[in-house]
């Protein structure tokens, strides 16, 4: 046995099934190997497509996604995917390929410093030196991925290693770790309960003291982000919700935590959330904020946000606490532990009500009289046909807000979005490690005509392997996000975002062999997106919109989320 | 505010280069690094680091504290109270 098949070897031990990859030179002894491996691969069109492919299926499944690459440039080409798995706390093993080990650090064919390029961007990374440290290397790589607050981690592999004769064993994946693949009895996701092997019981005395500000307080908001999937404390963050009746903002990744239609929830707050939202956050006396990182886009002005607000922080990184924001109780550790353990019964009727009046008031709108499809419209409409349990993959830019603000969310699994490092390209690789993952779930992926084009080589592997995916592609023929704030805030100077000379999307599919449609007006809506669905393969929707149309409402950078402005009182500002 | 950190590293250059890199990003400048050679069979290296920057100490510990290689074993720091608008950091506690 050489080393590339002890990793192999040592990867099923781990449960992989699957991986995402491009070979190449410094990779070629792993991809011999695979020949002879039950592990599926997916042969990508760019290793970028790997990586997000990869990150699709653990995203959607809550266990560690592996994509693989060769030495160089294929390295490099997974770099992007790296970064927005650990913005967005993403469990990924990327494995290169590198230059035999005496070739390093001689600027050989196809050699970059794979270590060093991506230290910044995971949790760690093993340039392996010997082939008998293999079992102990990838064991640890998916230990350390997917404990505590998840992340990517890089093994590189010099070519002589992977040819090197072994003898050694996989060393097996714990059984505590396997609960990831449990599924939920009603939502079918993943949901595990606290095991009682977790170590670090919760500090009693924050506890107390965060119970202590749950009691007084008279006006709180419960603030909810990505942390609480990662967490698996769904569940648990739905039963402390209807204990205590607190209203809920989301994050983007928080969006589905609570249902879209659930009556205390006021949407998602910040930059292009909603009304709501923000102004529940802006008047609470309590946040709780509950795995979240105050982000900018989040917060807006950091001073500003929530400026009446004590705050208790419940996540599972320390790091995150006191970071941006210093809480009153900090309580780091499992989620569902904290949560179950500060649940109680609050008297906060009037500030309820003060909430739903303002939900009431700032009710979403789709009776817009336009000929032209109205994307937001058209998006609920999708989300309120697509069946229970669809997933929706997103790109970057304005239809990802419109997805944000406009889709009936059941479960935050199944809205996959780069919410950290907002990667334009990232929703159609997504998409198909989501369709891999789930081969019978409807597949969405909500695109612009400037994302599909980062990564439309893909659309090759969704033929390839005949993934039923759904593409939505909302074209207007502009780089719709960056040409919303130069109108805003740039005096209306359009820099390089003109992209009217688009392909036509659905010839592009067709050309893939993908059938593909093409829509303008909103009576085509209706009957498109019956195709769409129906459809037992993939397709592609090539929908034409307005290239004014904006995401409202926006708090301009640098305002706090009281500053919202909305399309009547856009203004001529600096940003 | 500046702060004395001392750690034990795992053995390897990438340990100390993953602290340091830490340590940039995080905004803090690296005023003194004594690392030497640890008395543990492992032979990784014992490291006193000396920070000064506008945010906190603590948190830029705990930063560290997840690195896989790197196990912090002291925190010596002065932290200041108020809004630090400069550093992007919201100090009001109760």
């Amino acid at each position: 046995m050489n080393g590339a098949e002890l990793l192999l070897r040592c990867l099923e031990a781990e449960g992989v099934e699957q991986i995402w990859g491009y070979p190449g030179g410094a990779i070629m002894p792993v991809y011999d190997a695979l020949l002879d491996s039950p592990i599926r691969h997916y042969l990508t069109r760019h290793e970028q497509g790997a990586a997000f492919a990869a990150q699709g299926f653990a995203r959607s499944t809550g266990d560690v996604g592996v994509c693989m690459a060769t030495s160089g440039p294929g390295a490099t080409n997974l770099v992007t995917g790296i970064a927005d798995a650990y913005l967005d706390s993403v469990p990924l093993v990327a494995i290169t390929g590198q230059v035999p080990r005496a070739l390093i650090g001689t600027d050989a064919f196809q050699e970059v410093d794979m270590l060093g390029i991506t230290l910044p961007i995971v949790k760690h990374s093993y340039l392996v030196s010997e082939p008998e440290s293999l079992p102990q290397v990838v064991h640890q790589a998916f230990a350390t991925a997917r404990q505590g607050r998840p992340g990517p981690v890089v093994i590189d592999l010099p070519k002589d290693v992977a040819l090197a004769e072994v003898t050694g064993q996989p060393q097996r994946r714990q059984a505590k770790t396997r609960h990831l693949r449990t599924r939920h009895p009603k939502t079918g996701h993943p949901e595990a309960p606290p095991s009682a092997e977790d170590p670090e019981p919760l500090d009693a005395a924050v506890l107390a003291k965060a119970a202590e500000l749950l009691m007084t307080s008279q006006r709180p908001v419960i603030y909810a982000g990505g942390g609480v999937e990662k967490g698996s404390a769904v569940d648990a963050l739905r039963s402390f919700v209807e204990i205590t009746g607190i209203p809920v903002v989301h994050t983007l990744h928080g969006l589905g935590g609570v249902p879209s239609e659930h009556p205390l929830f006021l949407g998602m707050l910040g930059m292009h959330g909603t009304r709501a939202a923000n102004h529940a956050v802006q008047e609470c006396d309590l946040l709780v904020a509950i795995g979240v990182r105050f982000d900018d886009r989040a917060t807006g002005k950091l001073s500003e946000f929530a400026p009446q607000a004590r705050v208790i922080h419940l996540d599972i990184d320390a790091a995150e606490l006191g970071k941006l924001r210093v809480p009153h109780a900090a309580v780091r550790g499992d989620l569902r532990l904290a949560l179950g353990a500060l649940g109680r019964s609050l008297a906060i009727e009037p500030w309820r009500q003060r909430c739903q009046d303002w939900i009431d008031r700032w009710q979403w709108r789709y009776d817009a009289p336009f000929e032209e499809v109205y994307a937001p419209g058209m998006l609920r409409q999708l989300s309120q046909q697509a069946p229970t349990g669809s997933f929706v993959v997103c790109d970057v830019g304005q239809h990802q807000m419109w997805v944000a603000q406009h889709w009936r969310f059941e479960h935050p699994r199944q809205h996959l979005t780069s919410g950290g490092l907002g990667t334009m390209g990232f929703g159609l690789p997504a998409a198909i490690g989501v369709q891999i993952a789930h081969p019978r779930a409807t597949v969405i992926n909500v695109t612009g005509d400037g994302s599909i084009m980062m990564n439309i080589q893909e659309l090759a592997t969704i033929r390839r392997y005949n993934l039923p995916v759904k593409i939505v592609v909302l074209d207007n023929s502009a780089l719709g996000m960056v040409r919303q704030w130069q109108e805003c805030f740039f005096s209306n100077r359009e820099s390089e975002v003109d992209l009217s000379d688009n392909p036509n999307f659905a010839d592009v599919a067709r050309a893939f062999g993908i059938p593909g449609l093409e829509i303008e007006r909103t009576q085509q809506v209706d009957g498109a997106l019956e195709l769409l669905l129906e459809s037992r393969g993939p397709m592609l929707l090539h929908v034409r919109i307005d290239r004014q149309a904006n995401v409202w409402p926006l708090v301009p950078a640098g305002a706090n989320n009281s500053q919202m402005i909305e399309e009547s009182q856009a203004v001529t500002a600096t940003p | 505010m500046s702060g004395l950190l001392t750690f034990d590293l795992s053995p390897g250059a990438s340990a100390l280069e993953r602290l340091l890199s830490v340590v940039r990003r995080r905004g803090f400048n690296i005023d003194a690094l004594q690392a030497v050679r640890s008395g543990d069979a492992d032979r990784g290296l014992a490291v006193e680091l000396t920070v000064s920057g506008d945010r906190d100490v603590e948190v830029l510990s705990r930063h560290l504290s997840n690195l896989g290689d790197c196990r912090v074993l002291a925190v010596q720091s002065q932290t200041c109270g108020g809004v630090d608008q400069d550093a992007g950091i919201d100090r009001r506690t109760s």
